[in-house]
């Protein structure tokens, strides 16, 4: 439990996700994060925003294409109207209108769909001209009738010169005042006429042949040449009119308008074109990113599993070591216990040796002086009467001297034999004399409050280390006396099972419950008061009974008592028979 | 009993650093011998040097000199003495120590038993009074090297007995090169050897799978007084080599590891010994044993015996 406790708090979980530390790292990184993203976004919007409307540019350009007509149609219009020698074309209001519309309409249209200066200023200029165009009109008009006007006045004077020639001395003027009038009319219909210098080779004929002052003669010349002068007027008004630089304007406004446009698909065609090398790039950096993520979670991944199987060697190491230490712990308490175990026998010995000096030195004299004593009364002449009966006393109490002397020695004896410590570690051992001897240590903890039962079955000898098999039946029969309480009966028997010797010890005692005979065999288990019991001595019993290859078992009801069932090896039987069977045959 | 001549009786000395002991051994052997004292080791010696005795008895623990002490100077300085030790208690080294450097003639503890002292004293005084060859009296310690080499050229058989084979090896190499060695793993095995060959000294183990290799041996010694035995044990132990004193007169007790010149030197003396026994057999007086006493150990040397007997006769 404590093992399962300590491997489940050893160490707190890791935080999952941790703020990212600005490092310089970082901020680097955060940075190239925003320009790629601005980037991005600049690339999008050269691509996709301003896109130009394929309509508006189509009106643009139908604009223009009306524009041109119109334009066209001015001009074309003034020189209909010369020729039709009307003083002022029928279209002119109208198709200035029309002019003034479409010029509104293109500024409209192009300011709307937002141009450049590429376009703006041909934009500008053509509206500049168009105006200048329209307000020329005026005077190209008025010059249109004075032309008109005099023309009809030449054609009028013609008529009338050649009415009045019909006489036959100004027949010889006749043909060149037709030829004058037919060669006006033609310069005045013609747009641009050639025949100037006929007019003035016949002007001057006609000046010539009427020397006289002919009247008539001199208003026709003077409508020719006034004529002549509002055509060339007209003509070059005309001439001026028609190079204002509308149209080449409208062609230049037309060709910045495409260039534009083109210019912006093309910039938009590399916009898209560098989203898609960009995009390419992102993705490619994206894939980057993501095996490097990949590899990252996966050397994540790795490292934890190798974190956790270190944890679980740890675990297995921590549960080992501790199993070890247990282990280790169990071995030095069971070696105190022996060296316990072993000192107590020691000084044990040490004392039996040194109180067995001390007693049998007096014990010697005094015995051996009794008997002594006892031989001299012995041997006395045969005395009378009175002092026969004191000598019978005396020799009474001497052998009463004689017998405690002998009991005192027994008692020596049987120390030594109990401590053993003159004797070697194994020898072969009644075990029957070795409870008889533990049960006269131990006889004042049972004299006359415990009864001791004994059934000795002939046993085979027991190679053992007497002192020690003599303090495991001490032991257990202290602890018998120890669980009776006032009187009570203590079972010991014995008999042979299987070249194995039984020994049974058994008292009537308080008993056990389980939990405790569990625990019995444990070195510093007690129930006795702390500091009334080392809780050694069934350690020490059981450790000494393994020893000896033997087992301990035992039986125990609260109440009732306890038994203790101990099984020895017997010594084989191989070297002890022969001996045996040889003695018989020599006894009978 | 008539004393007519206090010089003529035999003469012991008993050491006891309780002069209670000293008045209750002089009360009971002053009618038979002439009992001399001393209260210490130093005391003792003073004595050894001022007269001879037939028997020394001392006590093991004294202050200043232990009684082994007492009985190697004893055994120096008067050979022909027979030593006896007489304590209350005895640890291992002391009773090993007696065996192998007082070489007593018996090892008896207090409480004593007046009879059976009386009785030990006069066997040991009958042993004194045998006469003793010079060169059999000498402390062999004493003798020289040449006569040492002597005894060893007499090629003495030697059996070994011990349960294990490598240690019986080992004893074979060491000891093999000087004379024949026969070894036995068991006593049945090593009594046949005795029947068929002449043999000497017995290097025993003293734990035979388990039987009393002193019953064994006193038995032996019963048939054949003169085998000197020698036991090597792993497992000494102070009440077997009391027994193996007073029921065996082992000549050394040796304890495991031995190492090999020691061995060699013990086994050279042994053979010196069986040797001297076999030209002087009175002398086997001198290491005679006491009967066990109890009945039961004593039907089984007994027993042991008969074993003896009839494996021999066979």
């Amino acid at each position: 439990m404590a093992l399962s406790r300590m491997a489940s708090g050893g160490y707190s979980p890791e935080p999952l996700f941790r703020l990212p530390q600005l490092s310089l790292r970082n901020l680097a990184l955060l940075v190239a994060a925003t320009l790629a993203i601005g980037l991005l976004a600049s690339l999008l919007r050269m691509s996709w925003g301003h896109a130009i409307d394929p309509t508006q540019q189509l009106r643009g350009l139908e604009q223009l294409a009306t524009a041109a007509r119109l334009d066209a149609a001015l001009d074309q219009s003034f020189e209909s109207a010369r020729l039709a020698l009307d003083a002022e074309p029928a279209e002119l209001p109208d198709l200035v209108q029309r002019i003034d519309a479409t010029r509104q309409g293109l500024q409209d249209s192009f300011t709307r769909s937002g141009v450049d200066a590429s376009v703006s200023v041909p934009l500008r200029n053509y509206i500049n001209a168009a105006r200048d165009k329209t307000a020329a009109t005026t005077e190209l008009k008025r010059s249109l009738g004075t032309f008109v006007t005099a023309f009809k006045a030449m054609q009028q004077q013609g008529d009338s010169t050649l009415a009045a020639l019909q006489s036959a001395d100004d027949a010889p003027l006749r043909r060149p005042v037709m030829a004058l009038v037919s060669a006006a009319t033609s310069y005045g219909i013609q747009s641009v006429p050639g025949n100037g210098a006929d007019i003035d080779q016949l002007l001057a004929t006609i000046d010539a042949a009427s020397s006289r002052d002919h009247a008539v003669l001199s208003k026709l010349t003077a409508a020719v040449r006034t004529m002549r002068s509002a055509k060339d007027s007209l003509q070059r008004q005309l001439a001026a009119f028609r190079a204002m630089p509308t149209a080449s304007s409208l062609q230049q406004l037309r060709n910045a308008s495409l260039d534009y446009s083109r210019n912006e698909e093309l910039r938009r065609e590399r916009g898209r074109t560098m989203l898609g090398v960009y995009t390419a790039a992102l993705f490619v950096a994206f894939g980057a990113l993501a095996l490097w993520l990949r590899k990252s979670f996966s050397d994540l991944d790795r490292a934890n599993a190798n974190l956790q199987q270190a944890n679980e060697g740890l675990e297995q190491g921590i549960a080992e070591r501790t199993r070890d230490l247990s282990e280790a712990l169990d071995n030095l308490r069971m070696q105190q216990a022996q060296l316990i175990q072993s000192e107590k026998m020691a000084s044990l010995g040490q004392m039996v040796a040194g109180v067995a000096h001390e007693i049998n030195t007096p014990l010697g004299y005094a015995q051996s002086n009794v008997q002594t004593v006892r031989e001299v009364l012995s041997g006395m002449e045969e005395p009378d009467a009175g002092k026969r009966e004191s000598l019978d006393e005396a020799g009474m109490l001497l052998a009463d001297a004689e017998h405690g002397m002998e009991r005192i020695s027994e008692l020596v004896l049987t120390l030594k034999d109990f401590s053993r410590v003159d004797r070697s570690r194994t020898e072969p051992f009644n075990v029957n004399e070795a409870l008889e001897s533990a049960l006269k240590i131990c006889n004042n903890q049972l004299k006359g409050r415990i009864d001791v039962e004994r059934d000795y079955a002939e046993l085979p000898q027991v190679p053992c280390a007497p002192s020690e098999l003599n303090q495991v039946f001490l032991n257990l029969m202290t602890n018998a006396a120890q669980a009776i309480e006032g009187p009570g009966l203590l079972k010991i028997s014995t008999c042979a099972v299987d070249n194995r010797v039984e020994v049974r010890i058994r008292d009537n005692g308080c008993g056990m419950d389980p939990d405790v005979q569990a625990h019995i065999f444990e070195p510093f288990f007690t129930t006795k008061p702390i500091g009334q019991g080392t809780g050694l001595g069934l350690s020490i019993v059981f450790r000494i009974i393994e020893n000896h290859q033997g087992q301990i078992k035992v039986q125990s009801t609260p109440g009732e008592g306890t038994e203790f069932l101990i099984s020895l090896p017997a010594v084989p039987k191989r070297a002890a028979s022969p001996a045996g069977s040889t003695m018989e045959q020599a006894g009978s | 009993m008539n004393i007519a001549n206090p010089i003529s009786k035999p003469r012991v000395l008993f050491v006891d650093d309780e002069p209670r002991v000293l008045v209750a051994l002089k009360v009971i052997f002053r009618d038979h011998y002439d009992v001399q004292t001393a209260t210490s080791g130093a005391a003792a010696i003073e004595a050894l040097q001022a007269q001879t005795f037939d028997v020394v008895v001392s006590d093991q623990r004294m202050p200043g000199m232990t009684g082994i002490e007492v009985l190697r100077s004893a055994k120096q300085l008067q050979p022909k003495s027979m030593r006896i030790l007489l304590t209350g208690y005895s640890d291992l080294n002391a009773t090993v120590d007696a065996i192998n450097e007082g070489e007593v003639f018996r090892f008896v503890t207090k409480p004593w038993s007046n009879d059976k002292l009386r009785a030990t004293l006069a066997s040991a005084v009958e042993a004194a009074t045998t006469d003793v060859p010079p060169e059999a009296a000498a402390p062999i310690e004493a003798l020289p090297d040449a006569q040492l080499r002597e005894g060893s050229q007499s090629a003495v058989g030697v059996l070994v007995l011990d349960p294990d084979a490598e240690t019986r090896t080992a004893l074979k190499n060491t000891l093999g090169r000087e004379r024949p060695v026969y070894c036995a793993a068991s006593l049945d095995e090593g009594l046949g050897l005795l029947a068929s060959h002449r043999i000497g000294v017995i290097v025993a183990e003293l734990m035979l799978e388990g039987e009393d290799l002193s019953l064994a041996l006193g038995a032996l010694r019963l048939h054949d007084p003169s085998l000197v035995a020698i036991v090597l044990t792993s497992q000494a132990d102070a009440q077997r080599a009391i027994t193996l004193i007073n029921q065996s007169q082992v000549y050394r007790l040796l304890r495991k590891p031995v190492s090999d010149p020691l061995l060699r030197g013990t086994v050279n003396l042994a053979s010196q010994r069986f040797t001297t026994l076999s030209k002087h057999p009175e002398l086997v007086r001198r290491n005679e044993t006491e009967m066990p006493a109890e009945p039961a150990a004593r039907t089984a040397s007994i027993g042991m015996l008969a074993r003896i007997k009839r494996l021999l006769l066979r």
